[in-house]
């Protein structure tokens, strides 16, 4: 079991197949065992969380720790370069635990060292190499840049002679949603891995699927929905920004 | 290891058979299948390369010999960097470039080491410097096929939508039967968005890049 929270409170994976099967029913009845409905809604909700993501909408925000000696759950172990004590890396495949992470892109490393924080720098693969140099202006900061799964720390901060000098490393992420099944009927009461106000662009992108599936032009009003909620999507996000931009001018004039 | 945390082959094959099971049963076998899927999930990895996201980044030591060190058994798709641990970041230049730094011996070149890719053949020029440390390549390499029900696919997950679609794709393909426009039209929209999104967060990055202080980069 993923150690996440799926983020709907009420639709369920057994709800959500009733509204396909419903469809399914009236398009194609002999289908109805047949067509792989829960595919059609994991799919949905991963281009569902996508969008969202793009939109800079926060819902599948998380954070882990990589640091020394990890043993907890979104702790990840810091490997620092035998040679070269100021660079480490990260393997974020999975955490101490062995339980997989679902990263969908990094957002933000926050470094923290005896109870002071800083903003870790991301960089470019070859940028990363160009700190090897000692340019003065690149001291005092921490920087990252992740290549494939291993995320590469160069600590420019004075005073890291050892491992144990290292301080932790706060890194924000995306996930991406947990794939839901329907094969163990114990799962069917799992609630959808997507936030209440877009279970509906979830199953609507799943009816997609299915008309697709049966090779049968979808209705333009289900098509014309999909695009509305998209676009509520973008700018939903970028007005609940601006009420926290203008939020925070207000307290602060 | 493979990128994809939930969806394993089995899963995939699944979802395809539907269709084969619909338009071709028992012209198509198993293995055409897995094959289609393999060249939509290759087809994937190779737009993700080209958009500079690094998530088949892996890296792997050189092993240098007459300033020549083979890459035939790497499995590169794209080479991201090439690093010295004695000189640093490595150069990259064109190969006609390459030839004229090793003929002309001006001083700012003999400070670096610089690299050029020949086929398999990473050749490497290091001016007046050193003997070469551990030289490590980082390269995006090619996803793996998985060939056993219950292997992980080498794609990260929320591009599963679109591996399926392109292995559908590849299936009308092998039939010899026309894909509905509707599924070409969903694979071009789904790149479109893939790029748009790219740009989008490239623009982001180098706006928050520009939001820290000067002095502190």
């Amino acid at each position: 079991m993923p150690s996440v929270t799926y983020l709907s409170k009420t639709w369920t994976v057994d709800r959500s197949l009733g509204y396909l099967r419903n469809l399914v029913n009236q398009l194609a009845p002999d289908k109805i065992k047949t067509l792989p409905l829960i595919d059609y809604l994991n799919l949905s909700q991963l281009e569902a969380a996508q969008l969202l993501v793009n939109a800079n909408n926060p819902d599948y925000g998380k954070y882990l720790t990589v640091k020394n000696s990890a043993a907890g759950a979104d702790e990840v172990e810091l490997v620092v370069d035998g040679s070269v004590v100021s660079l480490a890396t990260a393997d974020l495949s999975q955490d101490a635990t062995a339980v997989k992470l679902r990263i969908n892109n990094l957002v933000k490393i926050r470094y923290t060292k005896s109870g002071a924080t800083k903003l870790a720098i991301e960089m470019n693969p070859v940028e990363f190499e160009g700190l090897i140099n000692n340019y003065p202006q690149n001291k005092e900061n921490v920087y990252w840049c992740l290549l494939g799964e291993a995320l590469y720390i160069r600590n420019r901060i004075t005073g890291i002679a050892l491992e144990s000098d290292w301080g932790d490393l706060i890194v924000y992420y995306n996930r991406y949603p947990v794939k839901l099944s329907a094969a163990d009927s114990d799962r069917l009461g799992d609630t959808l891995d997507v936030r209440d106000g877009y279970a509906r662009l979830v199953i609507y992108k799943a009816k997609l699927l299915i008309y697709e599936e049966l090779q049968q032009q979808p209705p333009e009003a289900l098509t014309g929905d999909i695009n509305s909620m998209i676009e509520q999507i973008r700018q939903a996000t970028n007005s609940e920004q601006g009420f926290i931009n203008d939020y925070s001018h207000t307290q602060m004039s | 290891m493979p990128l994809s945390k939930d969806w394993q082959l089995q899963d995939a094959l699944g979802f395809l058979r539907n269709l084969t099971s619909q338009i071709a049963i028992d012209k198509i076998s198993t293995e055409q299948i897995i094959d289609a899927l393999h060249l939509g999930i290759a087809e994937v990895a190779q737009l993700l390369s080209e958009l500079k996201f690094y998530d088949y980044a892996t890296v792997a030591t050189l092993s240098i010999s007459s300033d020549e060190a083979s890459i035939s058994s790497l499995n590169v798709m794209s080479i991201i960097k090439i690093v010295d641990a004695t000189n640093g970041l490595c150069v990259y230049e064109k190969p006609h470039v390459f030839e004229g730094l090793k003929s002309l011996a001006i001083p700012q070149n003999l400070n670096n080491v610089s690299w050029t890719r020949h086929g398999e053949m990473i050749q490497l020029y290091k001016g007046s410097l050193g003997p070469y440390g551990v030289v490590k390549i980082h390269y995006n390499r090619y996803p793996t096929k998985a060939t056993s029900d219950a292997t992980y696919l080498d794609i990260k997950d929320p591009f599963m939508k679109v591996v399926l679609d392109k292995a559908k794709l590849h299936i009308y393909e092998q039939l010899g039967m026309k894909a509905p426009a509707q599924l070409e039209q969903t694979i071009n929209n789904s790149i479109i968005q893939m790029r748009k999104a790219y740009g989008e967060e490239l623009t982001q990055r180098r706006s928050q890049k520009n939001q820290i202080p000067s002095g502190r980069r």
